[in-house]
């Protein structure tokens, strides 16, 4: 709020006047008010502003609306609660519990056969649609592989603008940024966030849609195993994809609270 | 049970507010795909973030603030060219008579489009949503003073555009009187 006390130009006060209301009411108006009863020229000025006003007004609502727009929106949220059905069900069949020895064992096949569909993939030259549980999945295969290599201070370089760092996590100091020439398939580039745990936590950006993730980052991670927790989302044609070393809790400490609607 | 309810609500909010969140979504976007996509958005959003909307009456303002979290997310870097850097003399637009300065939807949407972003977030806010100035200033966090100057600033702007537009299709050949002018002296 402005408590500066600074006096307002008589012209701002006149054009915060909505049309047809009690503004003149507010008591930041008035002297305004006091003014149109005494300045016969002012009145007419202001007269005329509120009538433009009013035909600018009706004119903001003169829309045509495209045919089946209803329709599109619902079949979009349809497919969208299909998809995070299918994510979660699937996170739903993975064991709560498993021995050390099955996990060594397992850990071990599911490289192996990360590592031959990984291969698989590059020799198809990457021709499949990818899921959002297929995103997550070779986004922590790529992490678990990823060297970070040293980037660039963000603040000292600025980043590549077609791979911005994502709006909705919270200004840090000290982000670095490099560039993953195949992240998914494609270029892209990893923002290195400081972390206050130790862990390490890497924001992957990417130019590339996937049907079925969020508009924002969900407040609980959508993958959380071997100690790590990911979420992924789109905004535009940009992909996201936040990987943290550490539970639901260090995840959200990333999240910029302050972003995103509040009723 | 829950889920129930939660899909019988979005499938309310969709059928009551799409069109509005459209409109607002194009005067915001300029562009009949981008709002249509940014009304994806929003409802996506909102499916996610059902659980906050408290008060259904509130609907309509929490979708719209929505859209304008998602639109200042993916607005476009590029900055819109200033009216007043392009030769406009912002305080002569002349009326033909008071209140009938000829407004054509597509015309208005190509001032719109000329708008710098915070400018045209403010101007939006007061035409299409009817918000007061104290309004804007508390959704979007601004200084009393800011909004104001903005809203002045803007909406000098759109009239600047929306007379040039009509001018250049001859809707204005017979100008106004001196008197008729905007005024343009500022008032302390």
């Amino acid at each position: 709020m402005d408590h500066t006390g600074r006096r307002q130009p008589m012209q701002d006060v006149m054009e915060s006047c909505r049309v047809g209301s009690d503004d003149l009411h507010d008591p930041r108006f008035a002297e305004l008010a006091a003014r149109l009863s005494a300045d016969a020229e002012l009145a007419g000025q202001f007269k005329r502003r509120q009538r433009a006003d009013a035909a600018i007004k009706a004119a903001f609502q003169e829309i045509a609306i495209p045919s089946g727009l209803v329709d599109r929106i619902a079949a979009r949220l349809a497919e969208s609660k299909a998809t995070a059905q299918t994510t979660f069900d699937s996170k739903a069949l993975r064991p709560v519990w498993i021995s050390r020895r099955r996990f060594l064992i397992g850990a071990a096949s599911l490289s192996a056969a990360a590592v031959l569909l990984l291969a698989t993939i590059v020799q198809l030259g990457r021709g499949h649609r990818e899921t959002p549980a297929s995103v997550l999945e070779e986004t922590m295969q790529f992490f678990t592989a990823d060297n970070r290599a040293e980037g660039e201070l963000a603040s000292r370089v600025p980043p590549p603008a077609e791979f911005p760092m994502s709006g909705d996590l919270i200004s840090l100091r000290g982000v670095h940024w490099r560039r993953v020439p195949r992240f998914l398939g494609s270029p892209g580039v990893a923002y290195d966030l400081p972390s206050a745990t130790g862990g390490r936590a890497t924001l992957y950006v990417s130019l590339k849609s996937v049907p079925g993730l969020p508009v924002v980052p969900p407040s609980n991670p959508d993958w959380g195993t071997g100690g790590s927790s990911a979420a992924a989302w789109q905004v535009g044609e940009t992909l996201y994809v936040l990987v943290v070393e550490g539970d639901a809790v260090v995840y959200r400490s990333y999240l910029d609270p302050s972003r995103g609607p509040l009723t | 049970m829950a889920d129930d309810r939660a899909n019988s609500d979005l499938s309310q909010l969709v059928a009551e507010h799409a069109e509005a969140v459209y409109r607002y979504a194009y005067r915001l976007t300029g562009s009949v795909h981008d709002a249509e996509d940014l009304t994806q958005q929003v409802f996506l959003t909102a499916q996610q973030r059902l659980a906050q909307l408290r008060e259904v009456d509130r609907a309509q303002g929490w979708l719209f603030t929505i859209a304008r979290n998602c639109f200042l997310r993916t607005a476009s870097k590029k900055r819109p060219v200033l009216a007043t850097s392009v030769g406009v003399d912002l305080d002569i637009v002349p009326m033909e008579e008071a209140g009938s300065l000829p407004v054509d939807s597509a015309q208005l949407q190509t001032a719109i489009d000329q708008l710098p972003v915070d400018f045209r977030l403010v101007v939006v806010m007061f035409y299409f949503e009817d918000c007061s100035y104290r309004e804007i200033a508390e959704r979007l966090e601004l200084p009393l003073g800011t909004v104001m100057s903005r809203l002045a600033r803007g909406k000098k702007q759109l009239r600047a555009a929306i007379f040039n537009a009509a001018s250049e299709m001859g809707r204005l050949m017979s100008t106004g009187t001196d008197a008729e002018r905007w005024p343009a002296k500022t008032h302390h």
